[in-house]
């Protein structure tokens, strides 16, 4: 019988999203970091919103992207599960798909 | 309980609320730490004379571990000195001559254009700037200290360029 | 004969200011490195992440359709970020400007009043001598016309300051939410790509720089964010651009990587990490240092940032100074044990060199430290240091002087210095690949390479060849003198991590001593006052400190200050003896070189 999934390329991708979300975690951190102080009180107040408004935009693109990780390999697991009913190969492909950072 | 135990375990305590060492050796952190105090205070002390004698108040003073490389066995640096740096404006004409007279215990000599001091283990200079009348640098600081560079990047209390209060 | 006296109006108050565009322009550079992540999340959404490794189907077909809309999301955040983050780094050097302006404008404004008050006092009571009456009249109106250019200067100040917070706020505007970003970016092409696909390649640097004038403000900017690797190492492409791409790199990687918890990081990203944590406090100490002549805070420029070359050695430039503008620029080439953890050493070095050549009557100079070759570092020392890798590392300075050529259209005076193995390196590239240097420096040379048997062999003239050599350092023993080489004799005596790397730099053969009388260079004073009693390594490693005769003398050769320089006697070799070195009888001085 044929898998219907290849292990490592789920557990490399689900792990590239996961780098994705850090990446993008750091994106939010470095914005919320940017200081209003050498603004002229005319403009400052409307970067403080675009600051804002960003850090929630980077976080909720990280989020995604948390999201995608961790559905990627449920979905995985999911048909190796059904598999793995009827498929040796498959109960030990299941055990190598595990979330690292 | 004697005094010294409660010394020690204070001192113990000050290190846990820090934050950690990283990987830095507790004699280390101790030697690092210690350095920190002393230079700071030290800054401030000099820094208040300057502000009164040069009837001005310092800006942009900021605070770093600064690395001395060890040349004599690798290009990389092993050795840290905690430093402060501080900058004066003063319309004082003579501002190291003002300094120097009321510096007289940390041993003031001149250079070109400063005004070295010592304090034990501890240096610091005023600076003046030819072209730029008026701007007196400030610097304090520490021996080296022998650290793996990559311990010391680990630390907690590195810090690199970092705004200090002098006042 | 009637006198009419108009006194002058008081000029209006200057307004107060108190925008700094240095920080302004620190926001718009975290908010253009924050665009740069999000753009390469677009290319891994429409790369990497496509092979989901899902083989099912249904399932693989969802994960596809997912996708589309998350990569065309995020190219859309990359764009308006960016469009942001330039629009806010327009405003601050506007406001870089307008500070320039204020400042003008308070000055003239305080002397403008003090002069009306005093034509005041000069008409309260008016003189009764005609001539003093008409001297005062001509003085009001001068005055007069003086307030009136101070108040037009003023409304055009102000209209200056509005049009750019119009500008700016607009941009932001334009993008604070993601339906907006949607709206206005989603499916736009990005024009870093067309930018990208019209670079030359396997062309020289100036072609480069001819194809990179050619493209629009807007394509630049575009590359520089999406792009950062590709122009922040590309020869020909001015340095400030090039800095502000490695900028975007390096704080990107910092920034990413500082996110990932160090016992997760792959050993490939803790690589990355160490080498942009040392370039990131290089490029701190010299922006913490300071001219010692004008108090300004230096200024740093990443021209190379590669963390990731040789194998994880890294390579990184960095200059303290304006490579694209300054009179006199130097590059020095540091030696063995060298790699991108060796920069804030490096950092050191230049800025000493700077701060000598401030302090010596220079006063539009860039120095550059570049770790830009393979240098026998870390476990290569173990092996052996040949001319191999001085020869490779040759031909990549020569491409980076080459370079610095292309993008400088005006007739700069160039330096190229060498320290120890990094000497050889210097003097391949001049030798083999005749870069356009103005100077050369050898300080502490092992050997001027094979391929150079004289001064002249370097291609700029014996006169321009320069050579530091301290008696007592044991590397510039090594070269080989006469018909006898001292080189074994640093072979096998020596222990310790750099007295391996001597044994094995003495080992090699790196070719002529310059420092020779034969050779021909122009030998210049490098004796230290600390300067030990018989070869050693300490006095090997003392040619860029403060107050040393041979900073003094660099200094002077980066100024142009031939005249300055102050020559050293050269070694000879007597048929009955072994090399004799005049300078090792003479007294060190230390001249000041920093004003401390």
């Amino acid at each position: 019988m044929t898998l219907h999934v290849e292990p490592a390329k789920v557990r490399s991708t689900a792990g590239a999203w996961d780098t994705e979300n850090l990446h993008l975690t750091a994106a939010a951190k470095q914005i919320h970091g940017v200081g209003t102080g050498g603004f002229t009180p005319t403009v400052a107040s409307l970067v403080g919103r675009f600051i804002e408004a960003w850090e929630a935009i980077a976080t909720k693109s990280a989020s995604s992207s948390e999201s995608q990780a961790d559905g990627l390999r449920s979905t995985a697991i999911d048909i190796l599960r059904t598999d793995a009913k009827t498929d040796f190969d498959a109960s030990l492909a299941l055990s190598s798909i595990k979330e690292i950072r | 309980m004697t005094a010294r135990i409660l010394a020690a375990t204070a001192a113990a305590l000050t290190i846990m609320l820090a934050g950690g060492c990283g990987g830095v050796s507790d004699q280390t952190y101790t030697e690092l730490e210690h350095q920190r105090d002393d230079v700071l205070a030290w800054a401030r002390e000099l820094s208040a004379v300057a502000s009164t004698t040069l009837a001005t108040s310092p800006e942009d003073a900021t605070e770093a571990y600064d690395g001395v490389a060890q040349k004599g066995t690798s290009d990389k640096y092993k050795s840290y000195k905690y430093d402060v740096q501080a900058d004066f404006v003063t319309e004082h004409q003579e501002p190291l001559d003002a300094l120097r007279d009321e510096l007289g215990e940390f041993s003031p000599t001149f250079s070109s254009n400063s005004l070295r001091l010592s304090h034990g283990d501890l240096t610091a200079h005023f600076q003046t700037y030819p072209k730029t009348p008026g701007a007196v640098g400030l610097v304090v600081e520490g021996p080296a200290i022998e650290i793996d560079q990559e311990d010391m990047s680990d630390w907690d209390g590195f810090v690199v360029g970092e705004p200090v209060d002098l006042q | 004969m009637t006198i009419n006296i108009s006194l002058p109006p008081t000029p209006s108050e200057t307004p107060e200011f108190d925008a700094d565009g240095e920080k302004v322009h620190q926001a718009g550079t975290a908010l253009r490195t924050s665009s740069s992540i999000f753009d390469d999340h677009g290319s891994f959404v429409g790369g990497q992440a496509k092979d989901s490794g899902l083989l099912d189907g249904e399932a693989a077909a969802a994960y596809a359709r997912a996708l589309s809309p998350i990569g065309r999301h995020a190219d859309a955040c990359s764009l308006a970020l960016r469009a942001a983050a330039n629009a806010i780094l327009g405003h601050g050097d506007d406001l870089v400007e307008l500070e320039k302006r204020h400042r003008q404008l308070a000055s003239d404004r305080e002397q403008l009043a003090r002069e009306a008050a005093a034509l005041a006092a000069r008409a309260n009571p008016l003189p009764t001598d005609e001539a003093e009456l008409q001297l005062l009249e001509a003085d009001c109106e001068r005055c007069t016309s003086q307030i009136e250019a101070y108040e037009s200067d003023l409304v055009r100040w102000t209209e200056d300051l509005r049009t750019s917070e119009d500008k700016v706020t607009a941009a932001l505007r334009g993008a604070m939410t993601e339906q907006q970003v949607d709206q206005t970016y989603a499916g736009v092409a990005d024009p870093a790509d067309a930018a990208r696909d019209s670079m030359p390649s396997g062309k020289g640097p100036k072609a480069v720089k001819a194809w990179w004038d050619g493209l629009t403000e807007e394509q630049r900017a575009a590359l520089i964010a999406a792009d950062p690797e590709i122009v922040g190492n590309t020869d020909g492409i001015p340095a400030a651009d090039r800095s502000a791409a490695n900028t975007i790199a390096l704080d990107r990687d910092l920034a990413e990587l500082g996110a990932i918890p160090e016992d997760q990081r792959t050993d490939d990203e803790q690589t990355r990490y160490d080498n942009a944590q040392a370039a990131d406090v290089a490029r701190d100490k010299i922006e913490r240092s300071k001219d010692p002549m004008t108090h300004e805070r230096y200024e740093a420029q990443v021209y190379i940032y590669d963390p990731m070359a040789f194998g994880g050695d890294g390579r990184v430039a960095m200059a303290v100074g304006d490579l694209d503008t300054a009179r006199n620029v130097s590059v020095s080439v540091p030696g063995l044990t060298t790699d991108m953890e060796s920069a804030q050493s490096n950092a050191e070095n230049v800025i000493n060199l700077h701060q000598a050549a401030s302090f010596e009557g220079g006063t539009s100079t860039a120095t550059m430290f570049w770790i830009g070759y393979d240098a026998p570092s870390g476990a290569d020392s173990a092996g052996v240091a040949t001319e191999g890798m001085a020869a490779a590392g040759g031909e990549r300075l020569a491409d980076t002087l080459d370079g610095l050529n292309a993008m400088r259209s005006d007739d700069f005076h160039l330096t190229a210095i060498g320290h120890s193995y990094g000497s050889t390196t210097v003097a391949h590239a001049m030798t083999d690949h005749h870069p356009g240097a103005d100077d050369v420096v050898l300080l502490g040379s092992p050997g001027a390479g094979d391929d150079a048997d004289s001064a002249d062999d370097l291609g700029v003239g014996s006169g321009h060849v320069f050579v530091g050599t301290n008696s007592e350092d044991l590397v510039g023993r090594l070269g080989q003198t006469g018909w006898v080489s001292p080189a074994a004799i640093g072979a096998g005596v020596l222990t310790g991590p750099l007295g391996g790397v001597v044994a094995q730099m003495a080992g090699a053969g790196l070719g002529h001593n310059p420092a020779e009388d034969d050779f021909g260079a122009v030998r210049f004073q490098a004796e230290s006052t600390s300067r030990g009693s018989i070869p050693n390594i300490d006095d090997h490693v003392k040619y860029y400190d403060h107050d040393t005769e041979s900073l003094a003398n660099m200094a002077h050769i980066v100024n142009g200050q031939y005249d300055d320089v102050v020559r050293a006697g050269q070694v000879h070799d007597p048929w009955y003896r072994g090399p004799v070195d005049p300078e090792s009888d003479r007294t060190p001085t230390s001249p000041d070189t920093d004003g401390r």
